[in-house]
């Protein structure tokens, strides 16, 4: 059976090396450094460790590691706030999201924050230093059982952005404006000075748009608006 | 044109089973005596797409998300993988203008490799 290479990153810029700087950042300092001691049996890899987001941001800047292993839920902000700090960092390391158990929603979540990886904690020493590699020679990570749950996710994902997109095709020119103007925050009354129409049309273009996009409130009705850049977020 | 480009929509074919042997390995099978077939977790992860709705294209697409390559090597990487679903009996396909399914028929026992 043909097996379909796995996602090659962007290239870095960083040319590789015979040994690759991997951040352990986990709070259980057993775990790191079981980690720890695997990965410097494995091959050339220098293992540094972290208990926090801070100290994990700390160990990245002062190394320039490659990889990074976070605790999804690292305390100090957990997966968000670590990919939010690595992101400012040129060339940011690979992130491998490591969670207790293999959860679904738990990897559509570590894929969005900007995890290139994920596994949990069930798998065994040699699958968490392959996974290692993986990323290192840029690919991406996922476990092969939940694979085939992940692209349907994406297929259905992709179908909804579709579904969307040519719902917001449906609103009039007066719609879109008034769905610019709720996302700008303008109530009905805002909405209806602006426009110079009665607050009860106001009420009513509120109401078609949210109807013709098929959402269930204002805030459904703007969060389509600001998918699709019909505003931008300030 | 080849015969999974000449059909729309995969879906499994009816009889068709899934099991795990006792050393991790995913087998394909159908009643009858068309050939078992081994799947990696990515062509296992294809058949699980293969519900009817979901076209080559948005295959494609999603899988754009997560793998590497280009999306015409994309597309001819999952062409192939349900091509040799199809030819071992294991699909059937929906043309995209709704007519009825129909089956591909098996390769010959001489045709196969």
């Amino acid at each position: 059976m043909t097996s379909l290479p796995l996602r090659t990153l962007p290239e870095t810029g960083r040319p590789a090396t015979s040994g690759t700087t991997v951040v352990l950042a986990d709070p259980a300092r057993l775990f790191r450094s079981s980690l720890g001691l695997a990965l410097g049996a494995a091959g050339p890899f220098r293992a540094l460790e972290a208990e926090d987001v801070e100290g994990a941001l700390a160990q990245v800047r002062m190394s320039g590691a490659q990889v990074v292993l976070a605790h999804q839920d690292l305390p100090g902000g957990g997966l968000s706030q670590l990919c939010a700090g690595l992101d400012s960092l040129s060339p940011s390391p690979r992130v491998l999201a490591l969670a207790e158990y293999a959860d679904h929603a738990g990897l559509l979540s570590a894929l969005e924050l900007g995890a290139q990886g994920y596994l949990s904690k069930e798998c065994r020493l040699d699958e968490f230093v392959d996974a290692v590699r993986q990323l290192e020679r840029g690919e991406a990570v996922v476990p092969p059982a939940m694979l085939g749950g992940l692209l349907s996710d994406l297929v259905l994902r992709r179908r909804q952005v579709g579904e969307d997109r040519d719902r917001l095709g449906t609103l009039s020119r007066q719609e879109r404006r008034v769905l610019e103007f709720l996302a700008r925050g303008l109530n009905q009354e805002g909405i209806a000075r602006e426009l110079v129409i009665s607050p009860q049309t106001a009420r009513t273009h509120i109401q078609n748009v949210i109807a013709k996009l098929g959402v269930h409130s204002r805030i459904e009705a703007v969060a389509v608006a600001f998918e699709h850049g019909l505003v931008e977020a300030s | 044109m080849n015969a999974v480009q000449a059909y729309g929509v995969p879906r499994h074919r009816d009889g068709a089973r899934l099991r795990v042997e006792a050393n991790g390995t995913t087998i394909l099978e159908t009643p009858g005596d068309a050939p078992r077939v081994a799947l990696n977790p990515t062509a296992l992860a294809l058949w699980e797409l293969c519900d009817g709705e979901t076209t080559v294209q948005e295959m494609v697409a999603a899988a754009a998300d997560l793998f590497a390559a280009a999306d015409d090597r994309l597309h001819e990487d999952i062409q192939r993988v349900l091509a040799e679903l199809t030819e071992a009996g294991l699909l059937e396909w929906t043309p995209t203008s709704g007519a009825a399914p129909q089956v591909l028929p098996a390769p010959r026992p001489e045709e196969r490799a």
